[in-house]
């Protein structure tokens, strides 16, 4: 590797530099927050949600669109679940007396997690966009991610997943059938695209989520968790 | 309260070899301890935590034989035997933090079979003797460094053991914390065998009978603190004469 | 198990995982109780229904349960205490079941404080209390037992911070299949959901609860047994139990059965038009009578015309024929916890035609399809409800409703006369007169 690089050229000795300090340290940083595994996890949950939405709308007594509802709730969740532990590293208070700019992090931290669970999910929803589809799965990454990042500076990135959880599992049974727009509010996992109540909703727990969590960061998880 | 359980050897380690993967940790060791406090001095990485997660039964070697309070550890009665008179308190001592003081201790006390009748004694005892009377209804969490490792010291004497290993004890204790801590190591020490791994040569020159100086997984040194002091050549660095003496015996170590 | 064991169990229950669990299952408990009480099948007034809401809701209490056993045996591993226990004589699994025992026991608390104040609320007003509804509320305990027993055993074998949650999801997500009627049919009885739930006025019979109440305390005890026991063997006698179970739940194919008592009519007994409500339903008789008398009251002098009202689930799995020319009442939902009823009118709160009737006819199906008009005027005059009709219809039901009070229920008379006899050309002249 030495012969490669020539000290004669010391721009191409920085170029060279430069990549091992800034790609190197953040595979290491992606790695110590486990965020390979989520990642695959994500696909995993793709994957599952395509092939479940296919089959619920596919079957004989199918209702048609709206037995998407659990795919479109459960899938976000799941994917959001899943990389929510990501948020805080094993030990938050020496992460946080290093010389790192957290609150940057935390935000790309934030808003890497939404694309990329965001794109796989709509990549997925396309089937049939807008009834239970990408529409619906977008919205509903975004809530939960603005839930999880909410949680996580009062329960610690490893607990940040129960609000989120708990939410949608009691919404899920609780919610009135037929679903109603007026409930969107509450409901708002279970809205159909053209509830714009729920999309506001969703967007001030995203915005609010995020600004709490890029402040504050997960709790440490020292006296969290047990 | 209770009178010491055996009579004849505490510990008795032979020709003790530990293996992770390539790395050898423990490389022939041979050890016997009775009643006293006995320091176990090294470098980092000589084996010393290893040695220690054998003694307290939660590795086991290689090969070689390891013997406590004459058991053989292979026969899992004799093992949970050996248990219930060994007291530990590894390294990273783990806790609970929203259990209060007396809980754990109570909670090891019930791990390690103490009967119940006596356990309300055995608990307010252990506390007592490591000064945390007065923060016993506290939860851990609100506890300091130096008052966690009390909590620590606590549940590994709370059932009087034969056998206490104390990997690191002292870490997070104030000067004045470590005095009292030496006071109860020889104390314990007068009918049972303590072992204290450390890097603190200070707390040996105080605190033991003997000193048994490991490098490398072998054993390099036996003997009372002022023969390690005597060991000293005078050419080598050090503070005090026990520290040169310390180093003395690792050099001629990894010379020889 | 002696004192200090107790002791121990007691701190598990204080500062372990448990109080936690209790609290969530107390919580969501609640608020998934209170949004079933009213609605569809609603539980208020009802031990059944509040059987079949108390199983449905282990659907997101199982979950939280299970997640929060696995989060409790996983806490050795995360707090680090492993040496320092593996080094304590008392075998491993003791502190596991500890651990596990105080997450089920906190739990179970929990929800018998739920389903307690739900069953308060109920016992003042039921007007039926057979069923064997009683079995159904038990199981759901074997049942929480079990999920968190599953949760526990994930929890000890998985090293991962990501197994609660986890196992929180696939707890939740089959159980969502099952209600939905996805899979084989007898995953739904081996799931501790109850589900789907028919109807009130079914029941389930008390030998399939029994069953279920095997299974699901042999499947905790595998699951325990697994850690406990150094013997394998052992499991056999657990897991051949479970099998044991589960394949008599497959056999004997269990089904929603009518419960006869609970259909049986009890009628109003102060004179006509009569009012019959189901005796599981008879709680709502004061306010449901009134209602429906007032919509018999517009009927009043047309020959021919119903001259009662009953519930509908009565007819639960047949049609009566005395029935059908009786107007029928819907009260599957809409019932409130002091038991009264919410609706008002024909609608329940709901949106649910709480009155409905159709004209009694001979006519076969064509000859109903070529009239269909005339049918849904005359439903739609007769329950006064504003119901969605096809264009042609909503413009008879004007041309009806434009006439004077006497000329309506005139020609409603001669359609429930040629209806009977399924006279088309009257049928005809009808039409006619509305266009």
């Amino acid at each position: 590797m030495t012969s490669v690089v020539t000290p004669l050229d010391p721009r191409r000795d920085q170029r060279a530099r430069s990549f091992a300090h800034r790609v190197a340290p953040a595979w290491l940083h992606a790695r110590a927050r486990g965020i390979p595994l989520a990642v695959l996890g994500i696909v995993a949950v793709a994957l599952a949600a395509w092939w479940c939405a296919d089959w619920l709308v596919h079957r004989e007594w199918s209702t048609g669109a709206d037995s998407r509802v659990p795919v479109v709730a459960g899938a976000p969740l799941l994917a959001v679940v899943l990389a929510s532990a990501g948020l805080g590293g094993q030990d938050e208070e020496l992460e946080r007396s290093t010389a790192v700019r957290w609150r940057v992090r935390r935000l790309g931290h934030i808003l890497g997690m939404t694309l990329l669970i965001g794109c796989a999910l709509v990549l997925i929803g396309l089937w049939e966009p807008r009834e239970y589809g990408a529409f619906e799965l977008a919205r509903n990454t975004l809530g939960f991610v603005g839930l999880v990042a909410a949680s996580a500076p009062v329960l610690g990135s490893r607990l940040a997943w129960v609000p989120s959880f708990a939410y949608a599992a009691v919404v899920y049974l609780a919610a009135p059938k037929p679903i109603l727009t007026e409930a969107a509010w509450w409901t708002w996992p279970l809205q159909q695209w053209g509830a714009d109540l729920a999309v506001l909703v969703v967007v001030a727990l995203f915005v609010g989520g995020t600004a709490l969590y890029v402040m504050k960061g997960a709790r440490p998880a020292r006296d969290a968790d047990e | 309260m209770s009178t010491p359980t055996v009579i004849g050897t505490h510990v008795e380690v032979r020709d003790l070899v530990v293996r992770f993967g390539k790395r050898t940790a423990l490389d022939g060791l041979d050890l016997t301890l009775d009643t006293g406090v006995h320091g176990l001095l090294g470098p980092n990485g000589a084996g010393k935590t290893t040695l220690m997660r054998l003694l307290a039964t939660v590795a086991k070697p290689t090969s070689g034989t390891v013997s406590l309070l004459d058991h053989d550890l292979r026969d899992h009665r004799q093992l949970r035997r050996v248990r219930r008179r060994l007291g530990y308190l590894p390294q990273h001592f783990g806790y609970y933090p929203r259990f209060t003081v007396r809980e754990f201790v109570e909670y090891f006390a019930w791990l390690k079979e103490v009967p119940a009748d006596r356990v309300p004694t055995a608990v307010d005892r252990a506390i007592e003797r490591v000064g945390l009377l007065d923060r016993a209804d506290d939860k851990l969490k609100k506890l300091s460094g130096g008052m966690l490792r009390r909590a620590g010291i606590a549940q590994a004497i709370v059932n009087d053991p034969d056998i206490l290993l104390f990997d690191e004890p002292t870490a997070g204790l104030d000067p004045e914390q470590r005095v009292e801590f030496r006071e109860l190591l020889r104390a314990i020490g007068v009918d049972a065998c303590v072992l204290v791994a450390t890097h603190l040569v200070e707390d040996v020159t105080a605190a033991c009978t003997d000193v048994t100086l490991v490098n490398g997984g072998r054993s390099v040194f036996r003997g009372t603190p002022e023969e390690l002091a005597a060991a000293a050549d005078d050419s080598v660095g050090g503070d005090s004469p026990i520290e040169r003496g310390y180093t003395t015996v690792l050099r001629a170590a990894r010379q020889g | 198990m002696n004192r200090t064991t107790r002791r121990v169990l007691r701190t598990e229950l204080l500062r372990g995982a448990a109080p936690v669990a209790a609290a969530g299952v107390l919580l969501a408990g609640f608020l998934i109780m209170g949004a079933f009480a009213g609605d569809w099948a609603g539980w208020s007034g009802r031990w059944t229904p509040l059987a079949a809401s108390v199983r449905l809701s282990l659907m997101a209490l199982g979950a939280l349960v299970a997640a929060a056993a696995a989060w409790q045996a996983g806490r050795e591993r995360r707090r680090r205490t492993s040496d320092q226990i593996g080094s304590t004589s008392r075998p491993g699994w003791q502190p596991f079941v500890v651990g596990w025992a105080s997450v089920t026991l906190g739990s179970s608390v929990a929800m018998l404080v739920v389903v307690g104040a739900c069953a308060a609320l109920v016992a003042p007003v039921a007007s039926y209390g057979g069923g064997g509804w009683v079995w159904m509320i038990v199981v759901a305990f074997p049942g929480l037992a079990a999920l968190s027993a599953l949760g526990a055993l994930l929890g000890r074998l998985i090293p991962s911070r990501l197994v609660a949650p986890v196992v929180a999801v696939a707890v939740y997500l089959p159980m969502v299949g099952v209600v939905d009627g996805a899979g084989p049919g007898v995953t739904r009885w081996l799931a501790p959901v109850l589900s789907p739930y028919d109807a009130p006025g079914y029941t389930i019979d008390a030998a399939v609860s029994l069953a279920q109440f095997v299974w699901f305390s042999a499947v905790a005890g595998t699951a325990i047994m697994l850690i406990v026991t150094a013997q394998r063997w052992l499991i056999v006698v657990p897991a051949g139990i479970a099998v044991g179970a589960a394949a008599w739940l497959a056999s004997s194919s269990p089904q929603w059965e009518v419960d006869r008592a609970a259909v049986e009519l009890v009628c109003t007994e102060d004179g006509s038009p009569e009012v019959c409500l189901t005796r599981l339903n008879s709680f709502l008789l004061d306010d449901v009578a009134p209602l429906a008398r007032g919509a018999l009251a517009h009927w009043e002098g047309i020959p021919g015309a119903p001259d009662r009202a009953v519930d509908e689930t009565a007819q639960i799995d047949h049609w009566d024929a005395e029935d059908e020319a009786s107007v029928r009442l819907t009260l599957t939902s809409g019932a409130t916890l002091s038991g009264g009823y919410a609706g008002s009118g024909a609608r329940s709160p709901h949106g649910w035609e709480v009155i409905d009737w159709w004209p009694a006819t001979t006519c076969a199906g064509a000859v109903t399809e070529q009239h269909w008009s005339l049918f849904e005027v005359a439903t739609a005059w007769g329950i006064q409800a504003d119901a969605w009709l096809e264009p042609d219809s909503q413009r008879y039901l004007d041309a009806l409703m434009a006439m004077p009070a006497k000329d309506q229920k005139n020609w409603m008379g001669r359609f429930l006369a040629a209806a009977e006899t399924c006279d088309e050309s009257v049928l005809a002249t009808l039409a006619e007169e509305l266009r």
